[in-house]
Formats: C-alpha cells, structure tokens, sequence
C-alpha cells in the first residue's frame, strides 16, 4: 500500500514537473521563435524619383532596393569583410582577376533562375554609356566580365583595384529580359530580393510583397512592406503613435528626447557611414590662400556642428576615414583655437579679417550648417552671408557655376578611402567644382597609388599621407559623421541597419 | 450670353498660352536641371550630355516649347523626366482629388462662415459678434500647417477616431476615404470659413443699414425673410468673388495641407516634381492650374448674373 502511495506520489511529481517543462518550453518557444507573417508600414520622408537600382543613387533607393533586389555580397556588421549572397564563393586568380563563383537555385521574381550571365549584363549595363548610369564612374577599372559557365565567371580589372569588391556590394543584380520587357526598372524593378514590387501608388506609398521563392530559407518573415511617403516629420510621428506605421526611418534629431522617453518606441541608433565637410573654392578671393583657409578650419567649432545637426548624438569628424578603420590617425584631431587662427589670417594679411565670404547653404537638413559656419567666421572677423538654396539649385551653383565661397555638405564614404579621395580631392574628380578643383600632385600621384595597392599596411600610409596633405592645405574640412536613429513600435523585431544604410527587411519579424 | 461666353473662353485661351509660355521660361530658366538632379553628387559630364540629348534638353528652350506645344496639341503631356511614366497618368487622379478637397474644405467653410457671418452682422457689437469676430482673427492668424496638425493630434492620437494621413481610393472603401478627407478638408475649411465668415459680416452689416431693409422692417417683414431672402442675397455677391479667388488660391495652396497630411493632391506633385526639376510634370500641373482658374472666373462672372439681375451680358 505504502509502495502504491509512493508510487502514485512518485507519478504525481513527475507529472507536475513535465506540465511545468511543458509550459516553459511552449514559453520558451513564443520568446525565441521568429513569427512570420503581417504587415510592416513604414514612413519614409520623401517619395523615390524612380527605383531603377542602376540608375539613381538617391540613398533612400538605395534602402528602398534592398527589398526588391540582392548582391553579389555584402559587408559584414562592423565592415571587415564580405558576407557571400549572391556568389557561393570568390576567389582572387591574380592581383586583376576576380574569380566568382553564383549559387545555384536563385530565382528573379519572374520565375526564372539566376545564371552567371545575369551578373555579366548587370555590369555591362552599368558600364554601357548608353544607360547613363551614376554608377559607372564606380566600376571603370573594370576592363570584361567573363563568363566561365552557368554558375561561374570571371572579372578582369585594367589595373590592381582594391575597392572591386566594396563597388560590386552595391550593384544589384537583374534580369535583362525585364530591361528589355520594360525599357527600365524605374517603375518595375525586378530582382531576386525577399520582396516582390508590388506596385507604386504616386503620392501614397510602394508596396513590397513576400517573395516565396527567396533563396535563403525561412526568411522573408513579413508578408508585405508598405512605405508610406510621409514629407513632414510630425504626421509620421502621429502615426506612429496611432499604429497607423511601425517605423520610421529618419525621425527629426530635436524630436530625440520624446521619442526616448516613450515606452511604445525602440529608436536604433546607427553611425551612417558619411561625412559632413565644409567645402572652400580655392578659386575664390581669400580663399586662394592656403593660411585662410586653415584658420578657417581651425575655427571651425565641431561641437557646435554636432549640436547643430544631431543634437550632440554624432560624432565629430576629421576626415572620411572611419575611426574604426586601420587608417585611421589620431594625429589629424586638433582643438579649435581661435586665436591660432587669429595669427594665421594676420600672417596671410588679414589681420582683423574684415572681408566677407558668402556661406551657400542647401535647403533642408544641412541648412544649419550654413549658420554655423557664419557664426564661426565671425569669430575671427570674416563677415559671411548666407545664401540658401534648393538642391538643384545647389547643385547648379557649386557644381556647374562654381558660384559660391564656402558651402557645407555631407556625402557618402566607404571602408575603401579611394571611394571619396577620387571624388574630391583629385582636380579632375566628380565633385572636384566644390573645392575650386583644387590640385596637388603629391595627392594626384598617392591617390593612383593606393587605389591599385593591396597590401594594407602600405595603404594605411597612403592615406595617412594623403590627409596630411589635405588637413595642411584644406581644400575642404571635416567635421562630423552623421547619426541616424530610426524609431519603431517595440513589437518589431531584429531590426538592423547598417552604416551603409541597408536595412535587413528580409529579417525582420512583427511579434504581436 | 452665349457670344459673353465665347468672348471669355477666347480670352481664356490667351491667357492659359500666355502662362504656357511663361511657365516654359521660367522652369528652364531657374537654376538646375533634371539631369543634375538625377546625377546628384555622383556627376559625369559625358553621361550628363548623353542623358540630356535622351530627354531632348540639348536643344535651345524655343524649340523644345514649340515641340511640347505640337505635342500637347496630340493630347500628349510627356513623360516624367525622374520615372518614365506618362505626365497624364500621374496628374489626372491627382487633379481629381485636390478639386475633392478643394470643394470639401469651402462647403464646410460655408457652412461655418454663411450662419455665423449673419448671425454676427444682425448682433452687431455683441459678445456673439466679438466672439466670431476674434474667433476668425485668430483662425487667419495661424499657420494652416499649425492648424492641421493640432487636429491630427485632437482628432487621431487624442481621441483616435480618425486616420492620421495618407489616402484609401473611393472605390476600396468609400467610408475609409471619407474619414481620411475629413481632417484636411477641415483644416482647409477653418481658414477659409474665417476669411468668408468676416466678408459676409462686413457686407451684411452694410446691407442691412440701408433704407430697404428699414422699410421691410417697418413693414412687419419676418427678421428671417429679411436676413436670407435680402439681405444675404444681396451682399453675397463680395462673397461670390472671395470663394472663386479662394478656389484658385486653394487649387495651388493646398500643397502645405496636402504635405501635412500626406494627402497625394496635384500640389504635393508640382512641389516634388519642381525639386526635382521635372519639367513635364511641372509644366503639365501648371497648366492644369491656369485651366482650372479661368473656368472658374467664368463660372463666378455666370453666377453674378444670376444673383443680381442688373448684371447681364
């Protein structure tokens, strides 16, 4: 009897344990398992020109591409090295050969797989004059694509290029017969990405839906991506209180305490791989001056730019170098120091100043800095006046009129410093007009230098030397690498974005 | 009537050829192109030109006018320089639903302004008059943009009867599309309804020293006969002209309610598309303005006819 008692106590506690082992794992189980299903509404500031990804580089089509199309890979969290996506494998044959190997089995959303013929004409398009494509200054130095078999290929370079790959990371790859079928993805964009287009409504939002075949397996979670174009900060915000969106992808910086201070919200603050400069045209009267110059720069108050832009959530720049990177040295940080600078313009003739500079300030988010700069200039007695305009505006001004002294902007860098030092800082280059083409022959020469030297440490000098350079002539200076912050509903979840503004939609998950 | 009418139609036309002509002017000649625009900060002059020499911008303004003007003669618009998609396709639902809005916002500001602007004027120098009176002082006063978002934070995260922003087309759901047009239309409407609201007080109170409306008076006339049959018919003319400048006033001004309440009318259009400097749709929206305005002065100087018989053409 005793040992039925036993018995029966014995089966009664375990009993008890496994319903409690039960409960804890079904607990256990809804905290860790992804949910797939449901909408994502997310309010984005301004409405795409177009989404062709090969011919526009708006940053914002860029984030909006990462739902409709993949690459050949990826840089990892912190920029060291290449996730593969597209390409199963790579290999360098020689210092101009780039062997790549596409996996097997990814379908474009009409249905048809994905061969290595497909990366050939996404390069061949973008280098094709005929596409006018913003892109192709970006792969120049690649002389033929070769096409080894259905699933292989080869890239031949004119010359050692360190940056192949981190160019080839942004280069969506695409099916020619929806070129051909459309005239141009601008408003059906195609790809093998998580989601399908699902369609465009002018004025009112795109729409992105699941793509069931996507070739990594279990994801997309969401069934659909609404972007919202939502221009005015504070409707976005009523709206994400209400529910009506879930995120928002680039809230106003004054906005940060009340955004903090809501229970309902997650914000994901991010540094974006870009740098706020302040530009001067070497063409133009004082600032022809190499000594001006500088002790504008060393005037320049970046605390106060950091405040201004971020409210003090950035973090202060000194060149387009990231401060994670081995090129980056301590050495080019300074203090601001105003009677330093005081002297300078004494010794380049200006000793109280007493000229004036015209400040051009684009519309918009980077206004501001255009006040900052005048309140610094003042500083040290040069009178600046303001002059604000739109982008076009702006654009026509620095880039074709050159008509402006000093103006401040931000632009995109990457872990690979030709990506910006070409651009800028070669008389020649892209966006050569914002620094009157200013022209040094030593930076000329490093710049060709380390865009075809690999080995790391030799480009660690390169760089060191070609920031030298700049921070002692100042063609332009640097003063902050911007933040980001955007805020969701708490129930969303595993959102990232990285620095180079990807967001990773095929990951993340609603739990509710 | 009908030679008045053509007579207006024909001098219409001079005016929206003369806009067109002015408008082409001035968009080539602002700074910026949409080439630029596209190439961002990534320019390239050889792709530059090559892509200029696709949209036609090569060739000098005059001929690119003459060659839109041939087209428009076609029924052809363009298409947008930034997407490729026919200028028609992307402004006819658009113009649809500003003239939505438009229309919605001055029904409900004549319905505020007509009783409380009579009300006001026939109280004369009472709290009812002083409290209508500050009331719209105050509603003219302040931003639109300020105005809309106080509703949207009232009407949608207060209370959360009503949709922040964005649009539902009619035909998905007619009660959706209704409760998204209410908070910019009453937007619209509460300065709109100030500004009439106090020109139908001015007038009325006018009116209504005059002899006439003494004599009915004295005669015994119902207040109300005399208030609504008289006095309102008669100084409602002012205010016929007011609500058709309004219209045109609203056709283009709307964009800030439009943007606020990210409501996707024709102005919010013209404004993305002048950022971008897309000339056809630019051009094609302003257009679409000038047409709109001269109708509406028509039907304005049609409706004078009816309302004062001394009027005639």
């Amino acid at each position: 009897m005793r040992n039925i008692k036993k018995l029966i106590g014995f089966l009664l506690v375990i009993a008890f344990m496994m319903t409690g082992t039960f409960f804890l794992s079904c607990y256990a189980e809804e905290a860790s398992t992804v949910k797939t299903g449901g909408v994502l509404t997310v309010a984005i500031d301004s409405e795409p020109m177009q989404l062709d990804p090969h011919l526009v580089q708006q940053t914002l089509v860029i984030s909006i591409n990462d739902l409709f199309h993949d690459f050949l890979w990826r840089w990892d969290k912190d920029f060291k090295e290449f996730l593969p996506k597209i390409a199963e494998n790579w290999k360098w044959i020689n210092d101009t050969n780039l062997l790549v190997n596409v996996r097997k089995g990814i379908k474009f959303h009409n249905d048809r797989e994905l061969n290595a013929n497909d990366v050939k004409y996404s390069i061949d398009r973008i280098l094709d004059p005929k596409t006018a494509s913003p892109w192709a200054a970006y792969l120049e130095s690649i002389q033929e694509v070769k096409v080894n078999d259905d699933y292989s290929l080869t890239i031949q370079l004119k010359n050692p290029w360190w940056g192949l790959m981190d160019r080839l990371s942004s280069i969506a790859i695409i099916p020619k017969e929806a070129v051909e079928k459309y005239g141009d993805l601008k408003t059906n964009p195609v790809g093998c990405g998580p989601f399908v287009f699902g369609g465009w409504d002018s004025g009112i939002q795109i729409k992105a839906k699941k793509f069931k075949d996507y070739y990594i397996e279990n994801q997309p979670s969401l069934d659909e991506v609404i972007l919202k174009f939502m221009p005015v900060y504070n409707t976005a915000k009523s709206a994400l209180l209400t529910g009506d969106v879930d995120l928002i992808v680039w809230p106003d910086p004054s906005d940060l305490e009340s955004l903090q201070s809501n229970k309902d919200f997650e914000l994901f603050k991010y540094s974006q791989m870009a740098i706020m400069y302040v530009n001067f045209s070497t063409k133009s009267k004082y600032l022809d001056n190499k000594l001006v110059r500088k002790a504008i720069s060393l005037v320049l108050d970046r605390d106060a730019f950091n405040t201004a832009l971020y409210k003090g959530q950035g973090e202060i720049g000194w060149t387009p170098i990231l401060k994670t990177q081995s090129y980056y040295s301590k050495d080019w940080e300074y203090v601001r120091n105003v009677e330093e600078a005081k002297k300078l313009l004494a010794e380049a003739g200006y000793p109280d100043g007493g000229f004036k500079l015209r400040i051009l300030a684009l519309k918009g988010a980077e206004e501001i800095m255009g006040e900052v700069i005048y309140s610094n200039l003042a500083d040290i007695g040069i009178q600046g006046e303001i002059e604000v305009a739109e982008i076009p505006e702006a654009l026509d001004r620095m880039l074709k009129k050159e008509d402006f002294d000093i103006s401040g902007l931000g632009d995109l860098i990457s872990p690979d410093p030709d990506f910006f030092a070409s651009k800028y800082l070669l008389s020649d280059g892209q966006m050569a007009a914002l620094t009157g083409h200013w022209d040094n022959t030593e930076v000329r020469k490093l710049i060709e230098e380390g865009r075809s030297t690999l080995d790391e440490a030799k480009r660690a000098e390169i760089y060191k030397r070609i920031y030298d350079i700049v921070l002692d002539e100042n063609p332009m200076t640097f003063v902050a690498y911007p933040v980001r912050f955007p805020v969701y509903k708490t129930y969303l979840e595993n959102f990232f974005v990285s620095g180079d503004m990807r967001y990773n939609w095929s990951e993340m998950w609603l739990n509710k | 009537m009908f030679k008045y009418l053509l007579k207006r139609l024909g001098f219409g036309l001079i005016t929206i050829i003369g806009i067109s002509i002015i408008i082409f002017s001035v968009i080539h000649f602002i700074p910026g192109d949409p080439i630029q625009v596209m190439f961002g900060q990534n320019p390239n002059p050889e792709l530059m030109k090559i892509a200029r020499e696709y949209y036609g911008l090569d060739k000098p303004v005059v001929t690119q006018y003459f060659l839109w003007i041939k087209k428009i003669i076609r029924g052809d618009f363009g298409i947008s320089i930034m997407n490729n998609r026919p200028v028609l396709e992307l402004i006819i639902p658009r113009i649809g639903r500003t003239l939505v809005l438009t229309f919605l916002g001055i029904l409900i500001s004549l319905i505020i302004a007509i009783p409380s602007g009579i009300i006001s004027a026939w109280r004369h120098n009472s709290w009812t008059d002083f409290t209508v009176t500050s009331g719209s002082l105050i509603l003219i006063s302040v931003p639109e943009f300020w105005i809309g978002i106080v509703f949207m934070i009232v009407f949608s995260v207060w209370l959360r009867i009503l949709p922040t922003s964005g649009y539902i087309p009619i035909n998905e759901n007619f009660f959706g599309w209704l409760k998204i047009l209410i908070l910019p239309s009453l937007t619209i409407a509460s300065v709109q309804a100030a500004q009439t609201t106090r020109m139908i007080r001015a007038n009325m109170i006018e009116v209504l020293s005059l002899d006439y409306i003494n004599l009915m008076k004295a005669s015994g006339v119902k207040n109300r006969r005399i208030l609504y049959m008289h006095a309102f018919k008669n100084s409602f003319i002012p205010v016929l002209t007011l609500i058709g400048m309004q219209f045109g006033y609203l056709m283009g001004g709307i964009v800030i309610v439009e943007r606020v309440f990210a409501y996707p009318g024709l102005g919010s259009l013209l404004m993305k598309s002048l950022n971008e400097r897309d000339y056809p749709i630019v051009q094609a929206s302003i257009m679409v303005y000038a047409f709109i305005f001269v109708i509406v002065n028509i039907i304005v100087d049609i409706i004078y006819g009816f309302l004062n018989p001394k009027i005639r053409y």
